[in-house]
């Protein structure tokens, strides 16, 4: 039997949170682990930061100030175990990873999850046609593989949709249309919070800098579009949507969408961490105290992984995290808290989250063939049959209807789900229960599972 | 206007069959459910129907409701279950498992039952080709089947509601007060019911209501873990399972499977919540890819812990409390009650209403054995 | 599909028979998107066509088939030289 390695802490995830909670609580002679399913550290904002570095003319500052950070680790300090991905943690800390096809059982004495975002559904009919793909994908492939697609659609709205336009148009590719789907009604609900987010200067003059750069490129931008879907017969062919009450089709093989981002949490709610719904980001939070400690014991939850709030955020909850676990383990006496530079970080929040709210038909579509859960294939039309069927609750629509229930465990179907619910049983979103996430939270083979019988 | 003839603690299959029985004789019905139908073992089971191996004390109800229900589904119940009667087949792999099941089949003969059968090797193999060559002979149910057991308790839930039952989801008792003179006055978290009779059919929880009623039942909550693989192939039409070892495999028919075994998890019944012991889990599947080396592609999508509730003779109770000839308590079915649960309304509602019951063989199940 | 620089190593493979080149470093999915392949899967239920989405592990719609076996995550998985992929259906 393998001896089970135990760690004093546990990091899950080595994007900007994981890898400054890695650098604060290194050098305390602490055992430490960073576990990330990347083959390198940086997680989607910094992807493949460190080969990119000299590549200034395709990159800009934000994203190659990512290696100074990474820079700061010294993996001699600490355990640094790449290409693995956590499925299973429970409450007595034991972590089961896979890492190039093989499982393995750790335990730990702290672990703090740092797992990111991914893209909130978007939800249209025919967003599952191959050639309909993420946007963060369009990023993801530039970084990691440096391709671009030319003559692209972008459709959505969100501060990462805006960036992620801004990187292709640095690199060069030619972008067809952009469809601007953020509500103009936005707009004016968001000046309330303009004051206070103006105190963040310097984010208005990037975005300013988007904007004219937009213009430079004579981008093709559609604004306020409340209505589209996607047609093609096996594959994407063409973006069809409501430009007012004109009906407008652009042909098209490739359409990057985005919908905003929302917490990656499973590995989180799985192992039983308390959550929250929350109406300002229509997302599903996990809930912490103000030293980022989930409601289970010694398992901490910082940055996006918990809520949107984004990088500058993310790096701060890494630090009032990292903090307190050296105060538990005695190694500081002091615990601080950085409330100044998270209010600081915070002040541009409010602004954002009120701006980038995505439109209605976006969060929950009213065309009943739209599919809902891509992995089982579960249209709208099957949910209402599920709620007339007198299923109310989240977890008897899954039982009954399979949403939920695929591969992807209602990553890209629960946010949509509870909108359904919400909308069909006129019950408030917020007292709607999320899904039960089960582990694996990624399927694991089969073989590979077996030869955990080592650990017994 | 909370007053009823009857009231069902319980939602699940058991609690719903018994109140469509009631219905079903004129009584005014409501279920009290603490969570919502079919949350628990109802719902989440590995959705067997099966009399094969069943304990023999409990196989006349078995049949019964086999009979009586399952085979005639189609004019039961009006949705869909996605029942498909398909064999149940369990394995012998070495010469002591064969013994056992040849003396199964005499003993389920000798009663009067011809559904169990011995089959040889090769019979084996037409039923399951990829059967591993160490398979000695099996057992052979052919009309048991499967089915959605979360879809099943719905169908029952809706089949009770249109005969008049009332469903209280989300409530909790907490309290019940009085004898068989007066009426029962129960108490739960959101409000207060009368009624003349009550029914425990609280399964996992069953122990903590007929406590209520001062009895006490040697009962112990268990996590009974069951995962699910990606969809491979279809290569298993029959329910399998193995004479003294822990493992079943049912396939279904979008090509995903559904592996179980008597491995446990841990379990806390305040919160319902349940840990699933991966090193368990491994055992389970390294079981059974020993046996199905084509398991050796598929994943593990998705692992859980089912709360059961297992009685010390593992068997359940049905009969009238020993204290109160109004109070009945149907509950314990230790991990085996989905297939019986049409049969077991049935005989629950006719106890209730001193009517001639359906089966013989219901002493084995009295509260009496314990309290 | 655009190469912002074209230096690194190529790599050969095939998808579905036919034959393909990416860079060294490229995971399956984007070997199979700067191919111009959206395709790589068809859904077990209704057998409808379905390609990457997401290009970050999370989505499940990446799968492919390499030596028979089934349900490899292509975003997830470094293409090789001279791999088999055929798609997962």
């Amino acid at each position: 039997m393998p001896d089970t390695e135990i760690y004093d802490v546990v990091i899950v995830g080595s994007g900007p949170a994981g890898i400054q909670a890695t650098i604060n609580l290194q050098g305390y002679g602490l055992k430490i682990a960073l576990l990330d399913d990347s083959s390198t550290l940086g997680g989607h904002i910094y992807k493949e930061v460190q080969k990119n570095s000299t590549k200034t003319d395709f990159f800009e500052q934000d994203y190659l100030k990512g290696f100074d950070l990474i820079k700061q680790i010294n993996l001699n300090k600490i355990s640094y175990i790449n290409n693995s991905y956590v499925w299973n943690i429970n409450p007595k800390l034991e972590i089961y990873y896979s890492q190039q096809g093989t499982s393995y059982k750790i335990k730990a004495k702290k672990i703090l999850i740092a797992t990111g975002s991914l893209e909130r559904p978007f939800p249209v009919k025919g967003w599952t046609l191959p050639g309909v793909i993420g946007t963060t994908a369009a990023q993801i492939l530039l970084k990691e593989s440096l391709i671009v697609k030319d003559d692209a659609v972008f459709i959505g709205s969100g501060a990462l949709f805006y960036y992620v336009i801004s990187q292709y148009l640095d690199s060069g590719a030619k972008i067809k249309a952009v469809i601007d789907t953020t509500p103009l009604n936005n707009y004016f609900k968001a000046a309330k919070h303009l004051p206070k987010a103006l105190l963040k200067f310097g984010f208005f003059i990037k975005a300013l800098g988007f904007f004219a750069k937009f213009r430079k490129h004579k981008l093709k931008v559609y604004h306020f579009v409340d209505e589209l879907m996607f047609e093609g017969d096996d594959e994407l062919k063409t973006v069809v949507f409501k430009k007012g009450s004109k009906q407008v089709k652009i042909d098209t093989d490739i359409a990057f969408i985005h919908n905003g981002l929302a917490p990656n949490i499973n590995l989180q709610l799985q192992v039983g961490c308390d959550y929250e719904y929350s109406k300002a980001t229509r997302t599903v939070n996990i809930k912490t105290d103000e030293f980022m400690q989930s409601s289970v014991d010694n398992i901490f939850v910082v940055g996006d992984g918990k809520s949107i709030r984004g990088v500058d955020v993310a790096i701060v909850e890494a630090k009032i995290a990292a903090n307190k676990i050296l105060n538990d383990f005695n190694k500081i006496q002091k615990v601080t808290t950085y409330q100044k530079q998270l209010k600081s970080h915070m002040q541009i929040r409010d602004f954002l989250n009120t701006l980038y709210l995505p439109h209605k038909n976006f969060l929950s579509p009213s065309d009943d063939d739209v599919i809902i859960c891509r992995c089982e294939e579960v249209t709208l039309k099957q949910i209402k049959n599920g709620l007339e069927r007198n299923c109310k609750e989240t977890n008897s629509i899954k039982s009954f209807t399979r949403c939920g229930m695929g591969s992807c465990q209602s990553r890209f179907c629960g946010l949509t789900l509870l909108e359904v619910i919400s909308k069909h049983t006129n019950t408030p979103i917020e007292e709607l229960k999320y899904l039960k996430i089960r582990s694996p939270i990624k399927p694991i083979g089969i073989e590979e599972m077996g030869s955990l019988v080592e650990y017994e | 206007m909370n007053s009823y003839d009857a009231i069902v603690i319980g939602g699940g299959i058991q609690g719903c069959s018994v109140a469509y029985n009631l219905a079903d004789n004129g009584l005014k019905v409501l279920v009290l459910e603490k969570d919502y139908c079919g949350r628990h073992a109802s719902g989440v089971n590995a959705g067997g129907v099966r009399r094969l191996g069943r304990d023999l004390r409990e196989l006349e109800l078995s049949d019964f409701s086999m009979k009586e229900y399952w085979h005639k589904l189609d004019s039961f119940l009006d949705e869909d279950c996605e029942y498909e009667k398909v064999p149940q087949i369990k394995i012998a792999m070495d010469e002591e498992a064969l013994e056992f099941s040849k003396n199964r089949v005499e003993q389920v003969k000798a009663m009067g039952f011809e559904h169990e059968q011995l089959i040889d090797t090769s019979t084996l193999k037409n039923f399951v080709p990829d059967v591993s060559d160490k398979a000695l002979g099996a057992i052979l149910v052919e009309d048991d089947g499967h089915a959605n057991p979360f879809k099943t308790t719905v169908a029952i839930k809706h089949k009770a509601i249109k005969y008049g039952v009332s469903i209280r989801e989300g409530e909790k008792v907490l309290d019940i007060k009085g004898d068989d003179k007066t009426s029962w006055k129960v108490t739960t978290d959101k409000d207060v019911f009368n009624a003349k009779y009550i029914i425990n059919c609280a399964g996992a929880w069953g122990d903590k209501i007929a406590k209520m009623f001062g009895e006490d039942v040697p009962f112990e909550a268990v996590c009974l873990l069951l995962s699910i693989t990606s969809k491979i192939d279809l290569f298993l039409k029959p329910v399998i399972g193995f004479q003294r070892r822990a493992l079943s495999l049912k396939q279904f028919s979008n090509g995903s499977l559904m592996i179980g075994g008597a491995f446990k998890g841990s379990l806390n019944l305040e919160t319902n919540e349940t840990i699933v012991d991966f090193t368990q889990i491994a055992r389970n599947v390294s079981n059974a890819t020993e046996l199905f080396p084509k398991l050796k592609n598929a994943k593990i999508v998705r692992s859980w812990g089912g709360i059961e509730a297992i009685c010390e003779d593992k068997i359940p109770i049905i009969s009238k409390s020993s204290k109160y000839e109004t109070v009945i308590h149907n509950f314990g079915y230790s991990a085996h009650g989905f297939q019986p649960a049409f049969g077991s309304g049935k005989i629950v509602s006719q106890m209730l209403l001193d009517q001639k019951l359906s089966i013989n063989n219901v002493d084995e199940f009295r509260i009496n054995r314990f309290v | 599909m655009t190469r912002l620089i074209d230096k690194g190593k190529d790599i050969s493979f095939s998808f579905n028979n036919k034959k393909y080149k990416a860079k060294e470093g490229d995971s399956i999915a984007a070997a199979l998107f700067a191919n111009g392949i959206r395709t790589n899967r068809k859904t077990f239920g209704k057998n409808t066509p379905r390609g990457s989405f997401c290009f970050m592990g999370v989505c499940f719609e990446c799968l492919v088939k390499i030596d028979g076996v089934r349900a490899i995550q292509g975003c997830r998985t470094k293409l090789r030289e001279g791999m088999e992929i055929e798609e997962d259906a």
